[in-house]
């Protein structure tokens, strides 16, 4: 019965045994079969986001010879954009050193063609929190391959990547938020209706959430820097997988003037923190007790077009314009007809004045006469359908 | 004769062009714009009689807010007693968006000249129902008088109004 026994334990033991040697032996399956987790240099901290083929990795970094902090991280064959993102607590100024691509190419570096040197804040730096968005206009892909990075003292690094098939048009979902107690979910539907509007016309599909109300006294207005603690709690509410909104009754203290702003261009995404959102003022846009709608989506859908990673077409003075090669660029030198050395909409009108991103809205007689700001340019468009958001 | 008075007639004219109270649609320009800043040097050129118009303005109920928040605002840049009075009236008894703006200009603008009449304000604003607007007022008052900052902070019921105002 024994001499049995081990004749049975022997065979099971080497069935075993080949198993586990056939595993080790097996050829590589190449990039595409392996998993995120194995070709990146990630720890174990990973999110799915619901609904979206995006994943959050946070990415272990190790000090090099040069004193910056070093990681890099995989994309996949089927990679279709990512941001990645660098944190630092105390809201000190934080920025990438470089991000090379697998062929090489440093996009940050002023040298290299294309680059996002000071486009991108993860090469301007900003306090608290920086990052570099990939794609930020079709002259940039997400790569599959090895990216390198190089940065200043942080306390974490981290990738939302998005894979999946190359897009035609796009889904995002935004979760609205109202605070306060003059306003409620009713007084913004026409608002976010035209907001949908804006974008559908443009090729991407909105979700928008059912409105939640925040009525805390204390979050009614809210200054619009992202690193004040009390906006940093408010905004830090946001739901992970989605672009959040939060339509404050106003904004205090210097920010008087503000009718919204984005925490980025882009903002966060995939992750609950600071930067995760948009602030729009309600009592800026109301006439008596009525909020004007149309300039109420437009000024949504503008900073949604921010946190989601898209310029102003034109800024202020007329000397400085988006990346974006097919967007129309109004020169001070032609168009600043008054000489006060600031671009109205009125006098770029055909020159980008129309654009949703358009540093400026029309002026309220225009608005009157039925302008409005609804457009948005092929490359433009590009930039939102490859979001890590969208799907 | 004749010469001297087309030439008197002319200079009361280009006198007149110059102090003009600028239009309406002048001051709204530039009051317009997504991201806006209050442009010193713009709404000075304007010239003197620019409260009376930025008054109108901050007062028209029919307006969109955004031009009445920054008109109260661009006050500050013209200290008359017409604005020192309108501030005042708007601080005390408007919303409370527009009453923490009409603080916000009478301290920009009147500091320096009056500092005991904003400072009459702010103790009176410091009883506000808003409580963003006894914040901005509290925290005025924590450099200007701080054994009166002390007893609000003794009085205000909310926590975080008294975290806020310690900001």
């Amino acid at each position: 019965m024994y001499p049995s026994l081990f004749l049975i334990f022997f065979f099971i033991s080497t069935a075993l045994f080949l198993n586990s040697c056939g595993r080790f032996m097996l050829k590589d399956d190449g990039v595409e079969k392996k998993s995120i987790e194995e070709l990146s240099g990630v720890s174990s901290v990973k999110t799915n986001l619901d609904g979206l083929k995006t994943e959050i990795f946070e990415i272990t970094q190790t000090v090099g010879s040069d004193g910056f902090l070093a990681g890099f991280f995989v994309v996949p064959e089927d990679g279709v954009s990512f941001l990645l993102s660098i944190f630092l607590g105390s809201n000190y100024k934080i920025k990438f050193y470089s991000l090379t691509d697998p062929d090489g190419t440093d996009v940050l570096s002023a040298s290299s063609t294309p680059n996002l040197y000071e486009a991108s804040s993860g090469n301007i730096g900003t306090a608290g929190y920086a990052n570099v968005l990939v794609p930020q206009s079709p002259s940039f892909s997400a790569k599959a391959g090895t990216w390198t990075f190089k940065a200043y003292t942080n306390d974490r690094v981290s990738i939302a990547l998005r894979t999946g098939s190359t897009p035609s048009a796009a889904t995002i979902v935004v979760q609205p938020y109202i605070t306060g107690t003059t306003w409620s979910a009713g007084d913004i539907s026409a608002a976010l209706s035209v907001m949908s509007g804006i974008y559908s016309a443009n090729g991407i599909t909105l979700t928008i959430n059912s409105t939640i109300t925040i009525s805390d006294t204390q979050y009614s207005a809210v200054s619009g820097t992202f690193t004040d603690s009390t906006t940093s709690a408010l905004v830090t509410q946001g739901s992970a997988a989605t672009v959040n909104l939060f339509f404050i009754e106003d904004y205090s203290g210097s920010w008087s003037g503000i009718l919204g702003n984005a925490a980025g261009i882009p903002g966060s995404m995939g992750i609950a923190n600071s930067w995760n959102g948009v602030l729009i003022s309600l009592s800026a846009h109301a006439s008596g007790a009525t909020l004007k709608s149309q300039l109420l989506g437009e000024t949504a859908a503008h900073e949604m077009g921010h946190q989601l990673g898209l310029f102003h077409t034109t800024e202020t003075g007329g000397t400085v314009f988006d990346i974006l090669t097919d967007t129309a660029e109004c020169l001070n030198s032609t168009k600043d007809f008054d000489r006060n050395g600031k671009m109205s909409a009125e006098e770029c009108e055909g020159y980008g004045g129309e654009n949703l991103m358009f540093w400026t809205a029309w002026n309220t007689s225009s608005r009157s006469a039925g302008k409005k700001q609804e457009t948005l340019s092929s490359h433009q468009q590009h930039v939102l359908k490859y979001s890590p958001i969208a799907k | 004769m004749k010469n001297l008075f087309i030439i008197c007639i002319l200079f009361w004219n280009l006198t007149g062009i110059t102090v003009a109270a600028p239009d309406k649609a002048q001051v709204m320009e530039l009051l317009e714009g997504r991201h806006w800043e209050l442009d010193v040097e713009s709404f000075q050129l304007l010239g003197e009689d620019t409260d009376k118009v930025l008054i109108e303005i901050g007062g028209d109920t029919s307006l969109i807010n955004y031009l009445r928040f920054r008109a109260l605002d661009a006050l500050s840049l013209f200290p008359t007693e017409n604005t020192a009075s309108f501030l005042e009236l708007y601080a005390e008894k408007s919303f409370a968006p527009l009453a923490r703006r009409g603080f916000k200009a009478l301290k920009n603008g009147f500091y320096k000249t009056q500092p005991q009449r904003v400072k009459r304000l702010a103790a009176r604003l410091l009883k506000h129902p808003n409580a963003h607007v006894r914040i901005s007022a509290a925290r005025f008052m924590r450099s200007e008088d701080a054994p009166r900052f002390k007893r609000f902070l003794n009085s205000e019921s909310d926590s975080w109004v008294r975290k806020e105002a310690q900001k």
